[in-house]
């Protein structure tokens, strides 16, 4: 529709006035917006960030504590009493399930953030410095690769829990640091990758014609241009972090009880499948929820950013 | 080739090695001891059962013992009750490989039949139902895929068993002589078929989108047209000349998805309550069984690192231009 319009325009049509400047971003932005299944995705999540936020610290929102319980309804059914029923220890699900998204997206984000600096850094340094550091940091990155990811990451946590140290003393840092620890290679291969393809382009080489410095050119032509992909790359790994903690709270690795996480909410609703399905259908939907949002969300920003790779 | 072939060998040597040692010393970073119980074990006993793990030795003796014992196969023993690593993964793996191998089979076969019909129709009704489906099996978890069809066909509609597997029993299969005393009787088709859908969907998402992409780079080759323009029939065009072609991309995902399969199963078979090596793993965790925890930690790696190893050199096969690298 806005190409229809844009072409209609009485400027473009005297043929000669260009279209308004836009940069790379904003004219991806723009894209991401007439991406209508990426927008329905981006208020989907905009959405569960805020009630998962409000829910966790306003009370109205909560209606109940998570730890709460209530042994006068057990196992009940969605009402207004309960928006998602109770649990066997007649424990609001609502709260619990709110608890739980909290948990998840912070894994989810904090995930990828570790994972960002670290690929940055790794692939920047081996597609930057020389052959011998690129020989190493691969060598170092084959190895994590060769890891089945979900037992490294059991591990990590097995080795991370009943410690009291400063930050990675909390389960939720622990889970964070124990994801992150595997979960950097991709992002790490990737951006070596562009980095080691950008170096060769001519536009690299115009610009140290024109006398700019190997600073100048990291900052300002190397990185931009790396973090289109590594953008959605990430994007794409919140889902799977996301994923990981679920897996290790639904096999009882994950948070400790009685703080819920979405992966052993789903575990302990199955004891009660037969019973009451409410108690399994609802973290189980939300984990589906996230993970959609978030692998639409990145289709739409991997379309918007490199138009040619569809 | 040959060359080519040794090298990439012998580069899995070094990552085994090293999976090795970060595992054997993240172990021995786990705080506790193997043999903390609710109730303390006198000294006595303890010192007899750390002797007969070698936990009293200093630890580079204990990690000298250990890549020795690997060198020879020799996984090590359970730490809850004694028996051989190496056997209590087999006995899994007699159930974890028929679950893999038939959740392999429904992956090859849906995935790339959708990927096919995508392609064909490309930019059509069954185009989009098909990327639908690729789109949700990516991004459904595959505990929460087993959550839902739990519901809808074993709670609800009753027509599917909810737990064990349907398949023969590992004491009646023996995976290493392939002896002949399989029984068609003793599978339960109500019970296999969750869990093989739970496993292989994700998969089954995946090839069909590489297939889909694949045909439709080849249905773009100048030798399609020319196929068509001689007047071939279009099944030919599609199966003699499309499909062989686009096969080239689909058969390198084929190992890892493989090796996914088999050992990314410890979810399914812990939701299904299936006695194979992944529902063994996760009691280990559970019971801090380190020796267990590390058989089955390397074994995975061992699957993952073969399986890489046959993509890579079907990959030098397929394109020399890899091997002169």
């Amino acid at each position: 529709m806005a190409e229809a319009e844009a072409l209609s325009s009485p400027e473009l049509l005297a043929g000669f006035t260009p279209r308004r400047q836009r940069g790379l971003w904003s004219d991806a932005f723009f894209r991401l917006t007439r991406n209508r299944l990426a927008m329905a995705a981006l208020v989907m999540l905009i959405a569960l960030v805020t009630l998962a936020v409000l829910g966790n610290n306003v009370e109205a929102i909560q209606r109940y504590s998570p730890r709460e319980q209530n042994t006068d309804v057990l196992l009940a059914g969605p009402s207004w009493a309960h928006f998602f029923g109770t649990d066997n220890l007649g424990r609001d699900n609502w709260s619990r399930v709110l608890q739980g998204t909290l948990i998840s997206l912070q894994v989810g984000f904090g995930v990828q953030a570790i994972v960002l600096v670290i690929g940055l850094t790794v692939g920047g340094l081996a597609a930057l410095g020389g052959r011998m550091l690129d020989n190493i940091m691969m060598r170092i990155t084959d190895i994590f690769y060769a890891f089945p990811d979900l037992l490294f990451i059991i591990l990590m946590r097995a080795v991370l829990q009943n410690r009291d140290w400063p930050i990675l003393g909390d389960p939720v840092p622990q889970m964070i640091f124990a994801i992150a620890f595997v979960a950097w290679v991709t992002v790490a291969r990737l951006v070596r990758g562009q980095m080691l393809s950008l170096k060769e382009r001519d536009f690299i080489l115009a610009s140290r014609a024109m006398g700019a410095g190997n600073f100048r050119i990291v900052t300002q032509h190397m990185l931009p241009n790396t973090l289109g992909p590594v953008i959605v790359a990430v994007v794409f790994g919140i889902p799977l972090a996301i994923f990981a903690e679920a897996v290790l709270g639904f096999i009882g690795f994950g948070v400790p009880p009685p703080t819920a996480s979405l992966g052993r909410l789903v575990a302990d609703g199955y004891n009660f499948i037969r019973t009451n399905i409410w108690m399994v259908l609802f973290p189980a939907g939300t984990i589906a929820i996230l993970m959609l949002s978030f692998t639409f969300l990145g289709d739409g920003l991997r379309d918007a950013l490199d138009p040619r790779a569809r | 080739m040959t060359g080519f072939v040794i090298r990439r060998i012998l580069w899995t040597i070094p990552v085994l090695w090293a999976v090795a040692t970060i595992t054997f010393f993240l172990m021995h970073a786990v705080p506790g001891g193997p043999f903390d119980r609710e109730k303390e074990l006198p000294p006595a006993a303890l010192a007899n059962l750390e002797k007969r793990y070698n936990l009293d030795k200093p630890l580079y003796v204990q990690y000298g013992l250990y890549l020795t014992n690997l060198a020879q196969g020799d996984l090590g023993l359970s730490f809850k009750n004694g028996r051989e690593v190496r056997d209590i993964i087999t006995e899994g793996l007699a159930v974890t490989a028929q679950l893999g191998v038939i959740a392999f089979l429904y992956a090859t076969i849906v995935g790339i039949t959708l990927g096919v019909v995508a392609a064909l129709y490309h930019n059509r009704l069954p185009d989009y139902l098909c990327v639908f489906f690729a789109t949700i099996g990516t991004a459904m978890p595959n505990f929460i895929i087993a959550t839902f069809l739990v519901i809808i066909f074993s709670v609800q509609l009753g027509w599917l068993g909810v737990l064990g597997w349907g398949g023969p029993r590992f004491d009646i299969f023996d995976p290493l002589t392939w002896t002949n005393n399989f029984d068609p009787s003793a599978w339960d088709f109500r019970k296999v078929v969750l869990p093989v859908i739970a496993l292989g969907t994700l998969s089954a998402a995946y090839i069909a989108r590489v297939t889909r992409a694949s045909v439709l780079e080849v249905l773009n080759q100048d030798y399609i047209r020319t196929a068509r323009a001689k007047g071939l029939a279009e099944y030919v065009v599609v199966l003699r000349h499309t499909i062989k072609n686009a096969m080239v991309p689909i058969l390198t995902v084929l190992g890892p998805i493989f090796a996914f399969l088999v050992t990314g199963s410890f979810i399914v078979e812990r939701v299904f309550a299936i006695n194979g090596v992944g529902y063994r793993f996760v009691n280990a965790v559970f019971q801090r069984d380190y020796g267990m925890i590390m058989g089955t930690t390397l074994f995975f790696a061992a699957v993952v690192a073969a399986a890489n190893l046959v993509v890579d050199i079907l990959y030098a096969v397929v394109d020399p231009r890899i091997r002169y690298r």
